[in-house]
């Protein structure tokens, strides 16, 4: 698929996403339905802007042949990959501390047993995927 | 790891600019090639000798005692 097409239909996406969330409101005010799900409108169309915004982004600079070179050369650049991967990798030890920083703040707040067994079973999964992810290059290289 | 790119790139009289967009990398990693804070890969090694036209030994030497250039 042609780079630019694939910006085109993530703008499309996000255009949808935006329509969807104000339809969503609109029914939701016609029915009066009240309640925590009136919330999910505003998230559906935050993060259709959101799509749209970043997609339209990338899709004005691939319009421009030498920045689209350049992206294309900076996305391949081994170098970057590599900044790129280790800067990941160092973000990820980041988002652990915050986790349980965030678990430990959680208890003493003492929230909801569901919310908090909830965000430890996501937790564990998280902190395992490296693990499978290892497995599986393992195997793979 | 040593190697002789800055050297060989101005005996041309090259922008590192130049040898970048032959190489299909950035500026910035023939800046950091150059100054040994980065190690290129294998392919990268062999593309930038058939650039020059000479053997990857001769562009790029090891050191016993060199670490990878990779710090975590």
């Amino acid at each position: 698929m042609e780079r630019k097409t694939k910006w085109k239909i993530f703008m499309a996406l996000g255009i949808a996403a935006i329509l969807s969330g104000v339809l969503l409101m609109v029914i939701f005010d016609r029915f009066d339905i009240t309640g925590r799900i009136t919330g999910i409108p505003g998230i559906i169309v935050g993060m259709g802007g959101g799509i749209f915004g970043a997609s339209y982004a990338t899709y004005y600079k691939l319009k421009d042949p030498l920045k689209a070179n350049q992206i294309r050369i900076e996305e391949n650049d081994e170098r970057t990959q590599m900044i790129n991967n280790m800067a990941k990798a160092k973000g990820f030890d980041v988002a652990m501390v915050a986790y349980i920083v965030l678990a430990v703040v959680f208890a003493i707040a003492g929230i909801d047993f569901y919310c908090l067994a909830l965000y430890l079973i996501i937790g564990v999964a998280v902190v395992c995927s490296p693990a499978i992810f290892m497995h599986l290059y393992n195997k793979k290289l | 790891m040593q190697n002789k790119i800055e050297e060989l790139r101005k005996e041309r009289g090259l922008k590192q600019e130049d040898l970048a967009s032959a190489l299909d990398v950035s500026r910035q990693t023939i800046g950091s090639l150059e100054n040994g804070r980065y190690n290129p890969s294998i392919i990268l090694a062999f593309k930038i000798a058939k650039y020059f036209g000479k053997p990857v030994e001769e562009i790029f030497t090891y050191e016993e005692d060199d670490s990878n250039g990779e710090e975590n």
